[in-house]
This record gives C-alpha cells, structure tokens and sequence, in this order.
C-alpha cells in the first residue's frame, strides 16, 4: 500500500525550486530550460514500499539505461570505462549481503569504558543499560575502568565481564565506546594495552568531550576529533 | 528511526541505484537485529 502525502503549499514551492536547479530536467536540444511547472502531480509524493532487500534480478531493463549511456560516452571518449549490472553492480550487491548475512550472525566484543564504576550515576548507568542491552542480543560487552564498586559487581553478576586493567582483555574488542573519566583523572587513561589488538577499531563518546576520551595509537593524533560536535556519539569509525 | 526513503534501483543513474543498494543493507541489518523499519521508494504514482 503506497503512502502518499500531499504537500502543503510552501512544501510545493520549495520543491519546486530544488527541482528547478537540476541540469537533468533541461530539456534536450530544446529551446532552452524547461522549467518544472506546477501541476496537480507535483503536489503529492508517493512512496511506496521496498522489499527486494538485495536481490536485482528482473528491477531494471537490461541492458540498463546507464551501459547504453556509458557506452555512448566511451565512444566519445568522455567516460573510460562503462559502469555494467554484471560486471559492477551485482557483484556490489552479492557482497553486501554476504556482508549482511555474516555481520547479522556475529557477535560482537564492544569494550565499554568509563572513569569509574563505583556509583548508580547518569553515564555509569548509561553503560549498563548499554552493555545489558548488547548482551541481549547476543554481543559481548566487556566494561572498563580504573575505579570499580559497587556498580562494577553489579555488572559482573549480570554477566557482563569488568576489568580495571586492559591487559586482562583477553581478545581484542571489535568496537570501543568510550566514555568520560571521573573527576581528577587527566582525562588519559590508557587503552594501549589494547595497540595492535583492536580489529577496526571504533571509538565513540557517551559525552563529556574529546578532551575526555582515552588515549589510543589507533586515534588521529592520539585523541578523537571533537566527538560531540561531529556526531560521535553512537560508535563512528575513528 | 522507524522509516527510511530513497530513490529505488531504476537502472537510470547507477549511483542512485548502489545508494539503494547500501540503504537496503542498512535496513537488512537492523531488522536482523529484531528492529522493524518502513523502507520506501520514491514513486511518481
């Protein structure tokens, strides 16, 4: 069942108006630009649903639009090479879903710091919540900190491994997510003893800052750039 | 999120159609891990 949502009128205009800055809606040899007109269309969007995930076979013409336009611009000799389905695309999408398949499958070792694990506090608890989570479905979560208490225990009898030395974690971690050290820690406690081990690592910030993060030799320059500024709050590639 | 939107593959631009590609993927992965997004595709009708 497809969804359609009518625009209201400033919708419409500014539509309009991004539509008009497209060189492809110029007509072809024409007299000139065709300027994208209103019409009744133009003021409902209709989506619909997808749900051929990753399978292409029998979507588009074959050959598609895209070879015979390549083709033509090779023998002009704009293009070097034509972008082919069989050639380029297919295997781009029998990769991600071997991709898909294998990362669904696989559980991942996400190492989760914070300067202390001592009190029931806003980012230690966001931890647990974070690492009960990932435990639930199926990863493994191992928390980090130099200072454990309490809440540390409470972790381990959920579970979920603590450590206060680096050295103790046995495999590398696929993703780290750091987080902010405790009050009077200079903001750089090592995750060295994880160099070398850490497979892509990963690094994001529950908050606090960069300044607050670990250091690590796998961060440009030692440090995460400003992790909250540039979104790094989830997990990003470092 | 609970709904994404992007152009579905045509065989007109191939860059849209890998950006399909990738957002597919993405939707692929979330669902395996028991999420329930509505994927959709521009239409013209």
């Amino acid at each position: 069942m497809p969804l359609r949502l009518e625009l209201n009128d400033s919708a419409l205009q500014r539509k309009l108006a991004a539509a008009r800055t497209y060189p492809e809606l110029r007509q072809r040899g024409g007299d000139g630009p065709r300027q994208p007109r209103q019409r009744p269309a133009s003021r409902v969007e209709c989506l619909r649903p997808v749900r051929y995930g990753l399978d292409l076979a029998g979507l588009t013409a074959h050959p598609p639009f895209y070879e015979t336009h390549g083709e033509q611009r090779v023998a002009m000799g704009l293009y070097g090479e034509v972008i082919r389905f069989q050639s380029h695309l297919a295997p781009l999408a029998a990769e991600l879903k071997r991709y898909v398949t294998e990362e669904s499958r696989r559980a991942w070792r996400v190492l989760l710091t914070n300067g202390a694990l001592v009190h029931r506090a806003g980012s230690e608890l966001y931890l647990v919540e974070v690492a009960s989570r990932l435990l639930a479905l199926g990863h493994s979560p191992i928390a980090y900190s130099p200072i454990l208490g309490p809440l540390a225990a409470e972790l381990r009898a959920s579970t979920v491994p603590v450590v206060d030395d680096l050295a103790a974690v046995a495999e590398p971690p696929d993703l780290i997510h750091g987080s902010a050290p405790s009050a009077g820690d200079d903001g750089d406690a090592p995750l060295s003893g994880c160099s070398g081990r850490v497979r892509e690592p990963r690094l994001g910030s529950l908050g606090g800052g960069a300044a607050a993060l670990p250091s690590h030799p796998s961060l440009r320059g030692g440090r995460l750039h400003d992790a909250g500024a540039a979104g790094f709050r989830s997990g990003h590639t470092a | 999120m609970e709904v994404v939107a992007g152009d579905g593959v045509e065989g007109y631009n191939p860059g849209h159609d890998v950006c399909r590609l990738l957002l597919n993927a993405a939707v692929l992965r979330l669902e395996a891990e028991g999420r329930t997004i509505a994927n959709l595709r521009l239409s013209r009708s």
